[in-house]
C-alpha cells in the first residue's frame, strides 16, 4: 500500500518534470501532422473520384482501382516508367561513381593551393537552384546560339540539339545533373579521405606499394563504408528521375524520351485537374520508393550499423 | 594498372600521371566556371555582340545596361524581396522549430517517457508522403493559396536538418545539463543558455542549407501564389526566363533599349539571383564538412 503510493508518486512527479520537454515538442508534432499526416491520409483521392467541390475528406465517390486501371492503360504510361527508370538509374550510378573518382583524382594533386581552388569552383553549382541553371542550360546549349553549338560548329561538327531531340535529351538530363552535383559529393570523399590514418601509407610504402597499389589497398578500403552507405542510401532515388530539371528544361518534342512519373503526375493534377489519377500516378511512385528507403535503411543498419536516430 | 619497376620509370610515369590529372581536372573545374562567366559576360555586352553571336568568355562592347534597366523593373524586385522576406522568416520557423523539437529528443529515454515513440512519429515521415496532389489540395482547403506563409510553413519543421541537430546536441555532456538544472534552470533556459551557445556550427551550418534552400525554391511558389506580385524570385525567373511569359520592354527609356536584347536581360537576372548565393559561400564551404560529420555518416 505504501508502496504504491511511492509509485504513482515519482510518476507523477516525472509527468510533472518532464512536461515542458513534452509541451516543446508540441508545436512541431502539429506542424508535422498537419502537413505531413494529413496529406498521408490524403492519398485515398488515388481510390476515388475525386471533386475538389467535396473537400480532402468530403463525401467523395470511392472508384476502387479505376484511376490505377486508367493510369496503366495512358497509352505513354510504358514509355514515362521506362524513362523514369532509365535517367534515375543512371544518375544513381554516374552520380556514385564520378564523386569517387575526382576525389581519388584530387588526392593525387601535389599543388594544394590548386586543388583547394578546384574543390571551391566544383562544389558550387550544387547550391544554385534547378531555375537558374536551366536558364543556363537552356542558353549555352540553343541550337542557333548557345555557346556550346559554337564551338562544336568551330570544330566542324552539325549542331546538335541537345533539349530538343530525342536522341540527346536523355542524355543531356543525365550528364548535367551529374555535372550539377558532383563537387558535392567529391568534397564529402574527399573529407573522408583526409582522416584516413597517413601511417596506412607509410607502412604500404615501406611494403614497396606503389601509388597504385596503395590507393586499392589503402585509400578505397578506407572509404569503403562511406561507399557502400552512400550506395545504400540513395537507392530510394531509382524513380526519382529529377522533377526540378527536367520539368523545367523539357518540351513536348521530348516527352516520348523525357516524360518521368513526377512530370505525368503534375500535368494530370494540376493542368488537367484529374486529381485521382494523378494521385494514383503519386502512390504508385511513392510505394515504391517507400519499399526501397525502408530496405536500404534496414540494410544499412543491420550490416553497416548505421542509425539515424 | 603496370607495376613500376624502378624509380627511374616511376617518376617519368608519375609525371605523365600528374600531367594528365592536372588537365582533367582543370577541364571539370572549366565545365563548372564557364558557364557563370558566359552566362555574366552576355549580360554585360550589348545588343549587337550578342546577337551576332560575337560574346565568348568577355563582354563584347561592355555595357551595364541590362543591370540600369533591372534596377528599374518593379516585378523583379518584388519578387527578390519576397524571396528575401520568405528566406528570413522561413529560417527563422526552421530554426525555432528544429531548436525545439530537437532539445527533447536528445534527451535519453529515461530522461523523457514516450521518446522513441516522438522519435518515429518524425522519423516516418522520411518514409511516406502524401505527395503532390494531396499537399495541394491541403493547401488549398487551408485557405493558404496566394498567402506567404504557403511558402515556408508547410516545410518548417525538416526532418533530416532535425536529425543533424539532435546527433549534434547529443555530443552535449549531460554533466553541462545538469548542472544548470541544479542551479534552477528550466528546459527552456537550459536550451537557450546552455544547448545554443554550445551548438552554435551545428546552427550555423543547419541555417546555411535552410537559407540556401529558401533561396532557390520554386515550386510551391508556382503551385500556391496566384498575384503576379507574390511570386518568389524563382518563380518569376522560370516564367520570364524559362517560359518566356513575356516581352519584358514594356517601359523604359529608349537609349537604354538600344543596348538590350531578351538575352542580355535575362542574364542579367540570373546573375543578381546568384549573387546572394555567392556571398554566402565561402561559409557554406567552412561548415560543410562538419556539417556532413555530425551528419550521420558517422556510425
Amino acid at each position: 500500500m505504501k508502496k504504491e503510493k511511492v509509485v504513482s508518486n515519482t510518476s507523477m512527479r516525472r509527468i510533472k518534470r518532464e512536461l515542458p520537454l513534452h509541451l516543446m515538442l508540441l508545436p512541431g508534432v502539429l506542424l508535422i501532422f498537419i502537413f505531413h499526416y494529413i496529406p498521408l491520409g490524403g492519398i485515398i483521392i488515388a481510390f476515388q473520384d475525386f471533386k475538389v467541390a467535396k473537400g480532402l475528406f468530403g463525401n467523395q465517390e470511392w472508384i476502387g482501382l479505376g484511376n490505377f486501371e486508367y493510369l496503366f492503360k495512358l497509352p505513354n504510361f510504358p514509355s514515362v516508367l521506362k524513362n523514369t527508370v532509365i535517367i534515375a538509374g543512371w544518375k544513381v550510378v554516374l552520380g556514385l561513381i564520378t564523386p569517387i573518382v575526382v576525389a581519388l583524382l584530387l588526392n593525387e594533386m601535389i599543388n594544394l593551393k590548386y586543388k583547394r581552388v578546384i574543390q571551391t569552383v566544383i562544389y558550387f553549382p550544387h547550391f544554385i537552384s534547378w531555375i537558374i541553371m536551366s536558364s543556363i542550360l537552356l542558353n549555352i546549349l540553343s541550337p542557333s546560339t548557345g555557346i556550346v553549338n559554337r564551338i562544336l560548329e568551330f570544330i566542324g561538327v552539325q549542331p546538335i540539339y541537345f533539349l530538343g531531340d530525342n536522341r540527346y535529351f536523355r542524355g543531356t538530363m543525365i550528364v548535367s545533373s551529374i555535372w550539377k552535383n558532383f563537387g558535392y559529393g567529391t568534397v564529402v570523399y574527399l573529407a573522408s579521405i583526409t582522416s584516413i590514418d597517413p601511417e596506412l601509407y607509410d607502412a604500404a610504402s615501406i611494403d614497396g606499394a606503389g601509388r597504385l597499389r596503395q590507393l586499392w589497398h589503402v585509400t578505397l578500403p578506407g572509404l569503403r563504408a562511406l561507399i557502400i552507405l552512400m550506395m545504400v542510401l540513395r537507392m530510394d532515388d531509382f524513380l526519382n528521375a529529377g522533377f526540378d530539371q527536367i520539368y523545367n528544361l523539357y518540351n513536348t518534342s521530348v516527352y516520348e524520351t523525357g516524360d518521368i512519373i513526377d512530370t505525368l503526375v503534375y500535368r494530370l493534377g494540376l493542368q488537367r485537374a484529374m486529381y485521382g489519377a494523378a494521385a494514383a500516378a503519386g502512390l504508385f511512385k511513392s510505394a515504391i520508393s517507400t519499399v526501397l528507403i525502408s530496405l536500404s535503411y534496414y540494410i544499412a543498419n543491420k550490416f553497416f550499423d548505421y542509425k539515424l536516430f | 594498372m603496370k607495376k613500376p619497376k624502378t624509380g627511374i620509370r616511376t617518376s617519368t610515369s608519375r609525371k605523365v600521371f600528374n600531367v594528365c590529372n592536372l588537365i582533367i581536372l582543370t577541364i571539370l573545374m572549366l565545365s563548372c566556371a564557364l558557364p557563370f562567366l558566359y552566362t555574366l559576360s552576355v549580360s554585360l555586352s550589348s545588343k549587337n555582340y550578342v546577337m551576332s553571336r560575337k560574346v565568348w568568355l568577355w563582354p563584347r562592347g561592355f555595357t551595364t545596361a541590362a543591370y540600369q534597366y533591372l534596377l528599374q523593373n518593379k516585378a523583379f524586385w518584388n519578387a527578390f524581396f519576397m524571396t528575401v522576406k520568405v528566406t528570413f522568416f522561413g529560417t527563422l520557423l526552421n530554426l525555432v522549430m528544429l531548436l525545439l523539437t530537437a532539445y527533447p529528443l536528445s534527451k535519453s529515454n529515461d530522461r523523457l517517457k514516450g521518446r522513441t515513440l516522438y522519435a518515429w512519429y518524425f522519423f516516418v515521415t522520411m518514409l511516406v508522403g502524401g505527395g503532390l496532389i494531396p499537399n495541394y489540395i491541403l493547401i488549398n482547403s487551408l485557405g493558404l493559396r496566394d498567402n506567404i506563409l504557403a511558402l515556408f510553413l508547410p516545410g518548417g519543421l525538416p526532418i533530416f536538418n532535425l536529425v543533424l541537430m539532435i546527433n549534434f546536441f547529443r555530443e552535449i555532456p549531460v554533466e553541462l545539463e545538469d548542472a544548470a538544472r541544479v542551479d534552477g534552470a528550466g528546459p527552456i533556459k537550459i536550451l537557450t543558455m546552455v544547448f545554443a551557445p554550445l551548438s552554435k556550427p551545428a546552427i550555423a551550418t543547419i541555417s546555411l542549407f535552410c537559407m540556401v534552400g529558401h533561396w532557390n525554391s520554386w515550386f510551391s511558389g508556382m503551385l500556391y501564389m496566384r498575384s503576379p506580385e507574390k511570386l518568389p524570385l524563382q518563380t518569376y525567373l522560370r516564367n520570364v526566363v524559362i517560359v518566356n511569359e513575356a516581352s519584358q520592354f514594356s517601359t523604359g527609356d529608349m537609349a537604354l533599349l538600344d543596348l538590350l536584347t531578351d538575352d542580355t536581360l535575362k542574364c542579367a537576372q540570373i546573375i543578381i539571383a546568384v549573387i546572394p548565393i555567392l556571398c554566402v559561400y565561402p561559409f557554406l564551404q567552412k561548415y560543410f564538412v562538419k556539417g556532413i560529420k555530425l551528419g550521420g555518416v558517422k556510425g
